[in-house]
């Protein structure tokens, strides 16, 4: 037997990751099959810390994970249990090479106890006090994996789970250190960056509010085709030169924008909210302050009230001159006399 | 606002009775407002305003168009109505405004502007307050005020364009009329950031001539002045609008399978669901002009 450093199992990647941290560096020893036994408190040397109501962005926007370590039955356990942002019910799975041959079956099995069963779940998790599942809705599952075959995601794909997502477990080295992420895998999930993408995600059900969405991201490509938009099943995050601009979310029935700045979330209910985010995007991109930000910066400066044009220029400031945006481009002239380049943009088209 | 009991409302003249009526709709109700525009004249905005007003009476309710074109207005010739008195009576304190408004057959009201009086294409500020303050009243129990306002860029002219909820830009497909609307459009961007433009091409050759020529617009407000416009639809060019403005019908009574009838149609089906965007919480254009006075 060849000892060297193992992988750490997904779950473990999975706990750190909702951490915002990376699993800790496995020691080079050879496991004893007690080690890879999960336990309430983790493995021996992978110490896997309850997530406790934990946002699982990593995974999908929205999710969260309510409990770890759910034994449904004698020999019917799932690794983390939540919800999405929706409110549908998630089981989060966690395999490795080790586990992959059971696989398919767990996951019927589990199908057939949530059908006969879900209501004890429901009546556990409300006792607790653990709100935010709508226990109505289908429950999903969340497979992520790690060092498994490409066989097991052939049999994944005979099977009929509508409700099924699946993710795999990669790493690289980069200087020195090795880092981990969680992809999604095709055709199940969409990885993380992919194209094309409904405009908007499936998981946003009012129709007027994917109706809002669609406006934004229409609005964002009137402006320029260089946005590009990535997102998951609740979630679009649109970047400009790789950085990113503007993210929706669906959560809970609504629809949110955050956009960087103060007052940085935003809900989007109607056409003036849509105008809002537009605003701030574009303030964003080119750097010009919002109405709330010179308020703000006026108070921090002792001058609240004082009109900007009275205020004394600070000799120890470099200004930029009046007007003139991140992007490089001439102080607009808003008066109605057209310049030569635009008469020419008329003229060319 | 005092609640008047039933026996007390029997015993009101009957004038003191319907100014009560109105004024205890005028605290519940907010009605939007759209601004037609155009930067040159000859765009057919009057026409547009009077047959897009006419399709949405039909679902909102009534409608009434405000001709601020004051020197020059013809949206009563567009109805079929012959105005008895104009705004010059009113700014002599001779009339009331509501004695101004004339009703059509087709629940549009309109309240005309005057042809040929020039000193009214130039109201003072205290003229302009007098008509704010009195617009407000005549608003009771309509469901959409339109205003079709002059061409150009007048101050005036901006002035009741920068307290609508939209303002639906009027071009046609030539290059004056597109250079014209763009120099509209950086000027009600000055007095308002946030304006909600919208525009509307007529007289096209097709949908794919009309959607060329907004195309056109938007890169170049899109480019240079990083702000969105939106498109409304088109209206094409069509032999049954001129026999229509003779005979003083709008064009969707009189001939409404035709081409540019079933344009407009479309247009006002898309504007009737931005309407329902509107903020109720924000002041509607007669508060917001009163407001500015």
């Amino acid at each position: 037997m060849i000892a060297g450093p193992l992988p750490p199992h997904p779950r473990v990647v999975l706990s750190s990751l909702i951490r915002g941290e990376q699993p800790p560096p496995v020691a080079a020893k050879p496991p004893n099959l007690s080690e890879l036994l999960p336990s309430e408190a983790g493995s021996a040397g992978e110490s896997v810390a309850p997530p406790s109501a934990a946002d699982a962005d990593v995974l999908e926007t929205g999710l969260v994970l309510l409990e770890q370590n759910l034994g449904l039955d004698d020999d019917l356990e799932v690794d983390f249990f939540g919800h999405d942002a929706s409110g549908a019910p998630v089981l989060v799975l966690c395999v490795d090479g080790d586990d992959e041959e059971h696989v398919p079956v767990r996951l019927l099995d589990l199908l057939r106890w949530l059908d006969r069963n879900v209501f004890l779940l429901r009546t556990c998790f409300e006792e607790a006090g653990c709100s935010g599942v709508r226990w109505a809705l289908t429950p999903r599952f969340f497979l992520v994996t790690a060092n498994v075959s490409a066989r097991l995601f052939e049999r994944l794909s005979g099977l009929s789970c509508q409700e099924l997502e699946v993710f795999d477990v990669c790493s690289l080295l980069f200087r020195g250190q090795r880092r981990y992420f969680v992809r999604g895998i095709a055709p199940w999930t969409s990885p993380t960056r992919s194209v094309p993408l409904p405009i908007a995600p499936d998981g946003l059900e009012d129709p007027c509010l994917r109706d809002l969405l669609e406006h934004v991201l229409e609005r964002l490509e009137g402006l320029t085709p260089d946005f590009e938009v990535f997102g998951d099943r609740f979630s679009r995050s649109v970047f400009l030169n790789g950085r990113l601009c503007l993210k929706l979310v669906a959560r809970s029935g609504e629809l949110f924008a955050a956009v960087s700045g103060p007052n940085p979330k935003l809900r989007i209910r109607s056409r003036r909210d849509v105008d809002s985010v537009i605003d701030r995007v574009l303030r964003g991109l080119m750097g010009m302050p919002g109405k709330q930000d010179e308020t703000e910066a006026r108070r921090v400066n002792g001058e609240a009230g004082r009109p900007r044009a009275e205020r004394e220029p600070d000799p120890g400031v470099t200004r930029r001159p009046a007007g003139r945006a991140r992007l490089g481009r001439e102080p607009v002239d808003l008066t109605s006399r057209l310049t030569d380049d635009e008469m020419e943009a008329f003229l060319n088209k | 606002m005092v609640k008047l009991s039933g026996a007390s409302l029997k015993r009101m003249p009957r004038r003191l009775l319907e100014r009560w009526r109105m004024q205890r709709r005028r605290t519940t109700q907010r009605v939007p407002s759209i601004g037609v525009a155009s930067g040159k004249g000859g765009t057919g905005k009057t026409f547009v305003t009077v047959n897009l007003g006419v399709v949405l009476a039909r679902s909102l309710g009534k409608v009434q168009i405000f001709d601020t074109d004051l020197g020059l207005g013809n949206a009563h010739l567009h109805l079929g109505v012959k105005p008895e008195f104009h705004l010059n009576r009113f700014l002599e304190g001779r009339v009331e405004l509501e004695d101004l408004l004339l009703e059509s057959p087709y629940r549009v009201r309109l309240l005309p502007g005057g042809s040929g009086i020039s000193r009214l294409a130039q109201l003072g500020t205290e003229e302009l307050g007098l008509l704010s303050r009195a617009i407000s009243r005549t608003l009771s129990d309509s469901q959409l005020l339109m205003i079709d306002s002059a061409a150009g860029i007048s101050p005036q002219t901006l002035m009741f364009l920068q307290h609508t909820d939209y303002v639906l830009v009027v071009v046609t497909p030539s290059l004056p009329s597109l250079t014209d609307a763009y120099a509209l459009i950086k000027c009600m961007i000055l007095r308002r950031p946030r304006v909600r433009i919208l525009v509307l091409v007529n007289r096209a050759d097709n949908d794919e001539h009309a959607l060329e020529a907004f195309s056109k617009l938007r890169d170049v407000s899109t480019r240079f002045l990083s702000f969105p416009v939106h498109y409304l639809g088109g209206v094409p060019e069509d032999r049954a609008v001129e026999p229509a403005l003779v005979a003083k019908v709008p064009l969707v009574i009189r001939a409404p399978q035709s081409p540019a009838a079933r344009g407009l149609r479309q247009a006002a089906r898309r504007l009737a669901r931005l309407l329902d965007d509107v903020d109720p919480g924000q002041a509607g254009f007669a508060d917001s002009l009163r407001q500015s006075f």
